[in-house]
């Protein structure tokens, strides 16, 4: 019931990235008749709701609705992008450590700890506030390249694990390659534990993403993003549309894909305990 | 991992950070030492002096290695922006950042532990589990959003300053947290309760007081502390968004400034104390565990 619910959700937001073009833009028949970089001389930066702008607009005097719908597309591909990045790292990290030799897993292990001993979200900013101009890419990179360490970790246990069964000594006896091993003993007993740090992943991103915009290190301000969006709110405190909106649609985005992964298998619980996003 | 090898990982991963911070700001755009430090009252001598000190013309690893041994003894050099020492700087906001980070660590723990214990222990399964599913709704919440929130609705009611005070920022510090180490604290108590141990005493007729006590709880208590190492660090990422939005002037709220300032000395110097800290508070964390708990130790 409740995963029908998520996956519900997730069609929506899904559905409404995809139609953005369709609902909102200023050509006339849309739903909002607003494109999420049209700016309205006739109101005042930051008004509240009212009939010509539903959820208001925000301190550029662009409609907040029309760039919540247009933001869906950024927090999709940003989610999404980041989460498989994320996920492809940490299958190639884990299996190296796994199964390579044991100067590399030391090495590789190492490598893990440290990104996990340290605050990423500083280091984040930093590559952000410095590269000439940062766009939706180096978000991308940036979210996928620093939440591996996890999975990776997750997946050299099992890794490990499945080298000592009598399946992959089998196949080893007979002369198969480590690559055949991996491909074709390994891999596929973790694609229960890939799908799930893939749901989760794409929820964390999906903050991680907000957060960065947020503070206005994300994606640039002409991207329509539901986290720059409530960048606004920073200034003006008392501004709730620019907040409850938006936070909201992340909200459900996030829980939706935490449910997903929390029903999709029994590796979930640690990776759920994992750190989550700022 | 003895405690020797965690030492050295432990300066490998500082050096590692500090380094990756130097190039990159060599790459900022523009000459990262002159010019672009925005609205500073930065002279010509104060960015000489910092040429000076760094080593100009030099090549990179040269230049890092004269910035790594002026940071040893404390001197990070001089900020673009208003000329005083980095390190008044960092001291002056170091102390609230502990503060803050300090105290939501420990509110966390002391919340979550006995919560979790009551959620894995209790009869009252309604109870027990709208509270788990808001521990779960709570998790995906993000910082600054529960942040925002917090704020509009205190300053809508006028109970609290939403600036400068530090119960609000240790309060949206300490929610995450305890979402996760609740349900984590929870699932270990589960799993202590359901061990052959916990049978076998059941079996022999000791009372359920006394099971809860010395076979349950003293299994699962030390779980959540496996978290701790990775807890610390995130806590003081996450001081980056609550200080911007409760107007903190702390660790975070320094660097962000600076990174938008192009303060190049006040970057370099903050990202090296929040490695240090970052780094040693993890440390600290998985040495205090394998004290606790003689099966980390192996």
């Amino acid at each position: 019931m409740i995963r029908k619910v998520a996956i519900a959700v997730i069609s929506a937001w899904l559905a409404i990235a995809v139609l953005a073009d369709v609902l909102a833009n200023d050509r006339g028949h849309a739903v909002v008749g607003w494109a999420p970089d049209t700016v309205d001389k006739s109101v005042t930066p930051v008004s509240p709701p009212d009939g010509a702008h539903w959820l208001g607009t925000d301190t550029a005097r662009r409609d907040v609705l029309a760039r919540l719908i247009h933001g869906a597309r950024l927090t999709f591909a940003v989610g999404f992008g980041a989460a498989l990045l994320m996920v492809g790292l940490g299958l190639a990290v884990g299996l190296a450590s796994g199964y390579g030799p044991r100067w590399l897993d030391r090495l590789l292990t190492r490598l893990s700890d440290a990104i996990l001993a340290f605050p990423i979200f500083f280091v984040a900013l930093a590559v952000m506030g410095v590269v000439p101009h940062p766009g939706t890419e180096l978000v991308v990179l940036v979210i996928g390249g620093s939440a591996w360490p996890p999975l990776a970790r997750l997946v050299r246990a099992e890794t490990k694990r499945l080298k000592t069964q009598d399946f992959v000594r089998a196949a080893e006896a007979m002369g198969a390659s480590p690559v055949y091993v991996v491909r074709r003993h390994v891999v596929p007993h973790l694609m229960p534990m890939l799908a799930v740090a893939l749901a989760f992943g794409v929820g964390t991103a999906t903050m991680v993403e907000a957060s960065l915009s947020f503070l206005g290190f994300g994606v640039p301000d002409a991207v329509a993003s539901w986290g720059g969006l409530m960048r606004g709110a920073a200034q003006h405190l008392g501004a709730w549309w620019l907040i409850v909106a938006p936070g909201l649609a992340l909200l459900s985005l996030v829980l939706a894909c935490n449910v997903l992964g929390e029903r999709l298998g029994p590796a979930s619980g640690r990776l759920l305990s994992d750190r989550g996003a700022p | 991992m003895t405690a020797a090898k965690r030492v050295l990982d432990v300066a490998l991963t500082f050096l590692a950070i500090t380094a990756l911070t130097f190039v990159l700001s060599r790459f900022a755009p523009g000459d990262p030492y002159v010019g672009d430090a925005q609205g500073g009252v930065a002279n010509d001598a104060t960015i000489a002096a910092w040429h000076e000190l760094r080593g100009q013309g030099e090549s990179l690893p040269t230049q890092y290695g004269r910035w790594l041994l002026a940071s040893l003894s404390l001197d990070f050099g001089r900020s673009f922006i208003d000329t005083r020492p980095v390190r008044e700087h960092l001291v002056e906001a170091l102390g609230s950042t502990l503060l803050i980070a300090g105290a939501a660590a420990l509110l966390t723990y002391a919340l979550a532990i006995p919560l979790g214990v009551y959620l894995a222990l209790s009869r009252k399964k309604l109870l027990a589990g709208v509270v788990d599913s808001g521990l779960f709704v709570l998790h995906g919440v993000p910082v600054f959003w529960g942040a925002l929130m917090l704020g509009l609705t205190v300053s809508a009611s006028g109970l609290l300053p939403t600036r400068g005070s530090f119960i609000l920022p240790v309060l949206c510090l300490t929610y995450p947290g305890l979402a996760r180490i609740a349900r984590y604290q929870k699932a270990a108590t589960r799993e202590a309760a359901a061990s052959p141990a916990v049978l076998l005493a059941r079996a022999k007729g000791l009372p359920e007081a006394l099971i809860t006590r010395r076979y349950i709880l003293r299994a699962a208590l030390t779980a959540p502390l496996s978290l701790l190492a990775a807890e610390l660090p995130w806590l003081l990422g996450g001081s980056v968004v609550v200080e911007r939005i409760f107007t903190v002037r702390g660790m975070g709220m320094l660097t962000f400034d600076a990174i938008l300032r192009r303060d190049v000395p006040v970057v370099m110097g903050a990202t090296a104390v929040v490695a240090i800290v970052a780094l040693l508070s993890s440390l600290v964390a998985d040495l205090l565990h394998a004290r606790l708990d003689p099966r980390v130790r192996a």
